[in-house]
C-alpha cells in the first residue's frame, strides 16, 4: 500500500458536515445534515439505510468527488474538503480506492484498458502499468479477457473488472457504493471474500449497502445507520445481529 | 502505446510531404528564373497585357484594356450576359488611372 | 515526454470509440480546407504568373475613347507622343477579335512588324509573309491546323483569307497565348478592313521606369480623349482580380468558410451525455482537470491537423496536378478556347498560415470550451448528470 497510516488516530474524521444540492433553489435536497464521524485505519465501515438516506453521498464526501456544503472532512488530520482540485484528484488516485454502484466501466474499452486508464496522470512507465494490470487480472481470474470489450462482460465480471480497476493504485482505502445490488447470493459471497483478503492485506474499507449479506457478514467491523441525511445508530457489529 | 507512435509516424509523415511540398514552391522562383524569362520575353515580342483565360467577351479576354462600358453592353442597367463577367471585374475597385493635371497650355491634336 | 504519450493514446482510444462520427468529422473538415486551399493556391498561381510575367508588357499602352467607349486612335497621336521627354518608341498596334461561328469560338489576332529573333516558347517561325501566321496551342486543338497547314479565316465582307501556319505556341505558354493567332499587320489591318491612318492603340516605351506615371499624366492631358494605361495598373488589375477576397474566389471562398462554422458551431453547442460521464468517471479515478483538458486538447489537435493536412494536399493535387478541374468553370464561362493549367507551383505561406489559424484554432476553441465545464466540475455532480 502506498499511504502511511497513521497509529492511533483516526483516518478519516468528518466534522458537522452538511451537503445541500440545488442549494437555495425550488428542487433543494439536503442529502446530509450535520454528520460527525471518524473512521480508524483498518476497519470495515458498513453504511446501512434505505434508499434516499445518504450513504453514497456521504461515500462521495469521503472519495473527495464531491466538496461538503458546510464541515469539515479530515484525511490523516489534514483538512482536504476544501482543498485545490488538482490536490483532490491526487489524493483520489493515490489514497481511494472506488467501486462503483453502476460500476462506471468504459463500456467500449477492453479490460486492460479500463484498469489502465485509472494510472496514466501517474508518473508510471507505460510497461509498468501493464503488468500491474495483467497481475491484477490474473487474482481476479480474468486473464483471458483482458482484450474484451467490458460491455461484452456478464455482471460478475464487471464487478470484479470495477474492483480490480480500484486497486491499480494499490490504495490504502476501498470505497464500494451497494457492491452486490448486481448480483446473486453465490457471487455476493464471492465478492465479499476478496474483500476480506483485502482486509487482511490491511486496507480499510468502507462499504455502503442496503443488502443483509453484505452488512451482516462477520467482515463487518462498524455499522453506521443513516436515516433523511442523519446518523441515526453506530455500533460495533461484530458477532452482532440487527 | 503502438497507437499513438503509428498515428504520430502517419501524421508526421503527411506533415512532411506537406511542408517539402510548399517550401519547394515557396523556392520555386529562386531555382527556375530562365523559366519567367522566356515567358517574358514572349510577352515583350508579342506585345501582350493579358491572360488567355474567359475568351466568352472582350472585357473578361483583356481585362486590363477594357473600356468602362463594355460590361454593360446593349444599355447601363442590363443584367450581366456573361458567367465570367460576374467573377472578373472590368477594373479594379477604387483604383483610378485618371489623373487631374492643371496648366495652360493648349492642346495640340 | 512519457504521459504526454500516455494521453495521446487516451485522446487515440476515445476518438476510435467514435469513430464513424469522428471520420466524417475529418472527411467534411478536409473537404472544407481544401476548398479553401484549392481557391488560395490557385489564385495565388495566376496572380504570380500574370504579376510575373507581365512586368515585359509595354509600359504605357494609349487607347482613344470616345462617348465613353473604345475607338481607334488616329497614328498621328504617336507622333505627339514621341515628343515628350524620356518616350521611347511609340509603336502603333493592331490588334481585335474573330469569331468563328463553326468552333464558335473566340480568338485574339495580334498583328506585329519584322520579328525576326526566335523565341524558346514558339515551335517554328514568325511569320515573315502577308499569308503567314503563328498560333497558340488552344487554336491548333480546335481548328486542327499544325504548321505547314492553312488556317482558314473569314473577314466582314465573308471573303476567306487563308494563312499557312509558321510556328504553333508551346503549352508551356497557354496562359499566355491559348486563343492567340499572330500575323503581319498589313494582313491583319486587311482583314479587319482597317484603314491606314488608324490602329487598335499605340505601345509607348518610356526609357525611366519611374516616368511611366508622369508621362502618363502628360498624354492624358495632351491628348485628352485618349486613355492612358500603363504597366502599373495593368500589373495591379491581376493583383486585384484574383485576389481572394474579391469576386468569384469571395464566393466560393465565404461558402466554404460558412460551412466550417457551421461544423464548428456544432462542436461548440455541447459535448454528448456519454463524453461527460467519461470525463466525470476520469475525474473520479484520479484525472486532474489539466489531464482532462489536455487529452480533449490532443482530441481535436488530432482531427484538426489530419484534417488540415489532408485537405491541403488534397488542394495540392486538385491545383497542380489535375488543374484545377473543379474551379475551372468559374474561369471559363461559356468560353470555348480554355488553356489547361501549366501554373507555376508556387505558394503564399502567409495566407496558408492565415487559413490555419482561422480554421484549427476555433475548432479547437469549440472543442475544449465545452470540455472544459465538465472537467472543471466536481466528479459526483457530473456523475450524477
Amino acid at each position: 500500500m502506498n499511504a502511511d497510516i497513521h497509529n492511533g488516530g483516526p483516518l478519516i474524521r468528518i466534522d458537522e458536515v452538511s451537503k445541500i444540492y440545488h442549494h437555495d433553489k425550488p428542487d433543494e435536497v439536503r442529502a446530509l445534515q450535520n454528520i460527525s464521524l471518524e473512521l480508524f485505519p483498518g476497519e470495515v465501515v458498513a453504511l446501512t439505510g434505505p434508499s434516499g438516506s445518504g450513504k453514497s453521498t456521504l461515500l462521495s464526501l469521503i472519495g473527495c468527488m464531491a466538496r461538503p456544503t458546510s464541515g469539515t472532512i479530515y484525511l490523516q488530520e489534514r483538512r482536504i474538503s476544501r482543498l485545490p482540485e488538482a490536490f483532490l484528484a491526487r489524493i483520489r488516485r493515490e489514497s481511494f480506492g472506488f467501486v462503483f454502484q453502476q460500476y462506471h466501466l468504459l463500456r467500449d474499452v477492453s479490460v486492460l484498458d479500463n484498469l489502465m486508464f485509472p494510472l496514466y496522470p501517474a508518473a508510471l512507465p507505460f510497461m509498468v502499468m501493464r503488468e500491474r494490470a495483467l497481475a491484477l487480472l490474473e487474482k481476479f481470474t480474468l486473464s483471458n479477457k483482458q482484450k474484451t470489450k467490458v460491455r461484452q462482460l456478464s455482471g460478475g465480471e464487471q464487478q470484479r473488472v470495477a474492483l480490480a480497476r480500484a486497486l491499480m493504485a494499490d490504495p490504502p482505502i476501498i470505497i464500494a457504493d451497494e457492491p452486490t445490488a448486481h448480483l446473486d447470493a453465490e457471487l455476493s459471497s464471492e465478492l465479499l471474500g476478496i474483500l476480506t483478503e483485502l482486509h487482511a492485506e490491511g486496507r480499510t474499507i468502507i462499504i455502503a449497502s442496503h443488502d443483509p449479506v453484505v452488512y451482516r457478514s462477520p467482515l463487518i467491523s462498524r455499522r453506521i445507520a443513516l436515516r433523511h441525511g442523519n446518523l441515526v445508530d453506530e455500533n460495533q457489529a461484530a458477532g452482532a445481529e440487527q | 502505446m503502438k497507437r499513438s507512435v503509428v498515428c504520430l509516424t502517419i501524421l508526421l509523415a503527411a506533415a512532411a510531404l506537406l511542408s517539402s511540398l510548399l517550401l519547394s514552391a515557396h523556392l520555386h522562383d529562386q531555382r527556375y528564373p530562365e523559366k519567367w524569362q522566356d515567358k517574358r520575353d514572349l510577352v515583350a515580342a508579342v506585345g501582350i497585357t493579358d491572360l488567355s483565360l474567359s475568351s466568352e467577351a472582350r472585357y473578361t479576354r483583356h481585362v486590363t484594356q477594357a473600356d468602362l462600358f463594355s460590361a454593360f453592353q446593349d444599355f447601363p442597367a442590363a443584367f450581366e450576359h456573361f458567367p465570367t463577367g460576374s467573377m472578373i471585374p472590368p477594373r479594379p475597385f477604387g483604383y483610378s488611372g485618371r489623373v487631374s493635371f492643371e496648366s495652360n497650355q493648349q492642346v495640340r491634336p | 515526454m512519457i504521459f504526454n504519450f500516455k494521453l495521446l493514446e487516451y485522446s487515440l482510444s476515445s476518438l476510435w470509440r467514435r469513430k464513424e462520427k469522428n471520420i466524417a468529422l475529418i472527411i467534411v473538415y478536409a473537404l472544407v480546407i481544401a476548398t479553401l486551399g484549392s481557391v488560395l493556391l490557385l489564385t495565388h498561381a495566376l496572380k504570380t504568373e500574370a504579376v510575373t510575367t507581365l512586368t515585359a508588357a509595354p509600359e504605357i499602352v494609349v487607347q482613344r475613347t470616345q462617348g465613353g467607349r473604345h475607338e481607334l486612335i488616329p497614328v498621328t497621336y504617336a507622333e505627339t507622343i514621341e515628343g515628350f521627354p524620356g518616350v521611347g518608341k511609340v509603336i502603333p498596334r493592331v490588334w481585335g477579335y474573330y469569331y468563328d461561328s463553326l468552333v464558335k469560338a473566340n480568338l485574339t489576332l495580334i498583328g506585329i512588324e519584322g520579328y525576326q529573333e526566335q523565341l524558346e516558347l514558339l515551335e517554328g517561325r514568325f511569320p515573315q509573309s502577308p499569308d503567314e501566321c503563328v498560333i497558340g496551342s488552344g487554336v491548333a486543338a480546335a481548328f486542327g491546323p499544325q504548321i505547314g497547314d492553312l488556317l482558314v479565316l473569314e473577314d466582314s465582307s465573308k471573303r476567306r483569307s487563308e494563312f499557312r501556319v509558321t510556328g504553333v505556341f508551346h503549352a508551356a505558354s497557354n496562359l499566355l497565348t491559348n486563343d492567340l493567332v499572330v500575323l503581319q499587320e498589313a494582313a491583319l489591318r486587311e482583314f479587319f478592313a482597317m484603314p491606314d491612318g488608324l490602329a487598335t492603340d499605340l505601345t509607348v516605351q518610356v526609357y525611366n521606369s519611374r516616368e511611366i506615371s508622369t508621362i502618363a499624366k502628360k498624354i492624358a492631358y495632351f491628348l485628352p480623349d485618349s486613355r492612358p494605361i500603363t504597366r502599373e495598373e495593368l500589373l495591379h488589375t491581376y493583383d486585384s482580380l484574383f485576389n481572394w477576397r474579391s469576386g468569384m474566389m469571395l464566393a466560393v471562398f465565404a461558402s466554404a468558410l460558412m460551412a466550417f462554422l457551421i461544423l464548428a458551431w456544432d462542436r461548440a453547442t455541447g459535448i454528448s451525455a456519454e463524453e461527460k460521464r467519461e470525463i466525470g468517471i476520469l475525474k473520479a479515478l484520479g484525472w486532474e482537470t489539466s489531464h482532462v483538458l489536455g487529452a480533449k486538447l490532443r482530441e481535436a489537435l488530432l482531427i484538426s491537423l489530419t484534417a488540415f493536412i489532408a485537405g491541403l494536399l488534397l488542394a495540392w493535387l486538385h491545383v497542380f496536378v489535375l488543374g484545377a478541374p473543379l474551379l475551372v468553370p468559374l474561369l471559363k464561362g461559356w468560353s470555348v478556347l480554355f488553356p489547361t493549367f501549366d501554373l507555376p507551383r508556387v505558394v503564399d505561406l502567409y495566407q496558408l498560415t492565415v487559413l490555419a489559424c482561422v480554421t484549427i484554432l476555433p475548432y479547437l476553441a469549440c472543442t475544449l470550451i465545452p470540455a472544459w465545464k465538465a472537467a472543471s466540475s466536481d466528479p459526483d455532480d457530473v456523475m450524477r448528470g
